[in-house]
């Protein structure tokens, strides 16, 4: 019976490369679906600021706090959500019944997110929301027609 | 042979993850808007003389059709330009009880890698409703 020697790592070559294609399968797949996640985790946290600054607007006691209502409660649904708010637009700002007020709220995203490294560059991602100002609230000193069919 | 099947394998995968993404970016668009829509039109949509006069509350079909039309215009979206939008109106006249309801239907086309291949349109649909109480 003779001895049998493992000095020879012939045979290990071909296993040794299909595990490297395996880790780089999986690592590369694991990033990009983290990095798409990223994306859709902004816009749906940005859509929610967004609604929530449109319905803080509507709802506003008067004309006067409205819009810092709106941009309080953005900054607070974006903080809820552990992301920054970069810039919010009010359009139609009219406090008045059947006014259509349109919010959108922008935040930043790094283009490509590596854990520990951060990000290369970035870009913005952003929602918009509308809500009208219902015609049938009792606010006091509320102006305006009741009736949004005219 | 293993490098080139394990790149297909990895393009397969990243395109799915991809279109995945795009098709549930699109769906909750969709819904957000539609839902967005409906509760501006129930709440616009109330015809004013007749609330006055005491019978319910009820909707009127322009009325509410424009409510929507211009929810859906004011989120200058894309994915929101192609779309199919339905809107229905339900007056209860057998119980009185039950509210008028608004119903937004709005059917998106999902924009893809893969998807595009495989059928010339996928499209996903979501529906929101709203009621009007008086």
């Amino acid at each position: 019976m003779t001895k049998r020697r493992w000095g020879n790592d012939d045979a290990m070559v071909a296993g040794v490369d299909g595990l490297l294609i395996g880790v780089v399968i999986v690592v590369t797949g694991t990033l990009l679906f983290a990095n798409l996640w990223g994306v859709l985790a902004a816009r749906m946290a940005a859509n929610e600021a967004a609604a929530a600054a449109a319905r803080a607007y509507v709802e506003a006691p008067d004309g006067a706090s409205a819009s810092d209502a709106a941009r309080r409660v953005a900054a607070e649904a974006m903080e809820a959500h552990q992301r920054q708010l970069s810039a919010i637009a009010l359009r139609g700002e009219r406090w008045e019944r059947c006014t259509r007020v349109i919010i959108t709220v922008e935040t930043v995203i790094p283009r490509f997110a590596l854990p520990g490294l951060g990000g290369a560059g970035q870009f913005t991602v952003s929602a918009t929301h509308s809500e009208l100002v219902d015609p049938y609230r009792s606010a006091e000193g509320l102006p305006g027609e009741v009736n949004c069919a005219g | 042979m293993l490098f080139p099947a394990a790149i297909l394998i990895v393009v397969l995968l990243a395109g799915l993850t991809v279109d995945g993404t795009a098709r549930y970016l699109t769906h909750r668009t969709l819904a957000d808007a539609a839902q967005a829509a409906a509760n501006d039109a129930a709440g616009a949509g109330v015809q004013t003389d007749e609330f006055v006069a005491g019978d319910g509350v009820p909707l009127g079909q322009a009325t509410v059709e424009r409510a929507v039309r211009h929810s859906l215009a004011a989120r200058a979206d894309p994915m929101l330009q192609d779309a199919e939008i339905e809107v229905s109106i339900e007056h209860p006249a057998d119980d009185p009880d039950r509210p008028s309801e608004v119903r937004v239907r709005i059917t998106g086309r999902v924009r893809g890698v893969f998807f595009p291949l495989l059928s010339s349109r996928i499209s996903v649909t979501a529906v929101a409703t709203a009621f009007e109480r008086g």
